[in-house]
């Protein structure tokens, strides 16, 4: 006969209530509260003057019951294609840009060509879902119980830095090329009670 | 008289099984399913045109019971000194099985002189578990009850590319670093998730 408590085990003492965890491949993830589909990436994207989703980002999430901070952390790849490569990023909620999420990257400038630069986003936000009111801007929100669309979003500098996401340049002493030239978002969401 | 349940109550909805991490300074601790004890890092490492093996990066892993995904995350550095833009190419293995779609590379802005590019970097995947048959080169699993060794290796472009080296404290105090200081510990990071 088990024991009372392997039935019905203690209640966890840490505050975590769920983490989403995945690659942006297609694959679909089951949590206790929901099941996610992560994008399928299959090829690179480059990058225009204006901001464009970037691919594999895009996540409908609904935090579990007694959520009060929502962390998020995507990591993708930076290739500079013309000089420095610079790429601003930020995430959006519900196509409203979390101001104080963008952030920059970029190589360093050169005018002899090889243009060389490839390096690693890390967008990362901690949302609070405890406010009276919703100031997504900041990433507040006072009720956060339905499904709501959380991506990154990206853009080169100008015409002149141009650059890509998703990319790997090179592969073994040549170039890469097929599914070695794609290299798919990380992305994880940790819900905290 | 209270509910059963009052006293009694169901266990947490919480997915995550258990978090490893470690630098890798030759300590020896207790997971869910076993008991590691993690490389004893004692120089950086330069990569050549060959790939060599991540030595801090290695780790026989066995995950807790009814676990459905691993993600694997690895903070290190490269420090192109003297190596132009310090092409670099890394591979993430299963028990020596390419997980070829967590394939990456990463460099600097290419110059003749002054290689003084230092960054850090994430080797990053998380393997599904959750798999009907193994295909390791797409990161899924089907069936992981005991030890397999994860890894990362590492290989410069080519001869002008190569010799950046992996985790070295190049400057430090305001001058050039000698040893014991001339190297810094990556950090592993495992989640293993129901």
């Amino acid at each position: 006969m088990s024991n009372l408590s392997s039935i019905f085990p203690a209640s966890s003492s840490n505050n975590i209530l769920e983490i989403i965890d995945g690659v942006a491949d297609g694959r679909t993830i089951t949590t206790n509260s929901n099941s996610y589909t992560f994008q399928n990436v299959t090829s690179s994207t480059t990058l225009t003057d204006s901001y464009q989703d970037v691919p594999g980002t895009s996540l409908s999430y609904t935090p579990p019951t007694g959520a009060t901070q929502v962390a998020v952390r995507y990591y993708f790849k930076h290739r500079g294609s013309s000089y420095s490569g610079i790429l601003g990023y930020k995430i959006l909620v519900d196509n409203t840009t979390v101001l104080p999420s963008n952030k920059h990257i970029a190589g360093n400038y050169t005018l002899g060509g090889n243009n060389h630069p490839q390096f690693l986003c890390h967008a990362s936000y901690v949302f609070d879902l405890t406010a009276s009111s919703d100031n997504i801007s900041q990433g507040i929100f006072s009720s956060w119980t339905t499904a709501k669309t959380i991506k990154v979003q990206a853009r080169r500098l100008s015409s002149g830095y141009t650059a890509m996401v998703n990319s790997n340049r090179w592969f073994d002493g040549g170039g890469a090329s097929g599914a070695r030239e794609v290299d798919r978002p990380v992305i994880q969401i940790i819900a905290y009670g | 008289m209270g509910n059963f349940t009052d006293f009694f109550s169901s266990g947490s909805g919480n997915n995550l099984l258990e978090i490893v991490q470690y630098i890798p300074d030759g300590r020896t601790f207790e997971g869910a399913s076993t008991n590691y004890t993690t490389p004893n890092m004692t120089s950086y490492l330069t990569t050549t045109t060959s790939y060599q093996t991540m030595t801090p990066s290695v780790i026989s892993y066995v995950p807790p019971s009814d676990t459905r995904y691993v993600r694997y995350e690895y903070n290190t550095k490269q420090s192109n000194i003297n190596a132009y833009s310090g092409i670099t190419n890394y591979k993430f293995y299963v028990d020596n099985v390419e997980v070829e779609a967590a394939w990456k590379n990463f460099s600097a802005q290419y110059y003749n002189s002054y290689g003084y590019a230092v960054f850090p970097i994430v080797l990053a995947y998380t393997l599904d578990l959750t798999a009907s048959s193994d295909d390791v080169a797409n990161g899924k699993i089907s069936n992981w009850t005991s030890a397999k060794t994860l890894k990362w290796m590492c290989r410069g472009h080519n001869g002008t590319y190569d010799g950046v080296d992996m985790d070295r404290n190049y400057w430090r105090n305001g001058g050039g670093t000698g040893a014991p200081y001339n190297f810094t510990y990556p950090l592993l990071t495992i989640y293993a998730y129901s």
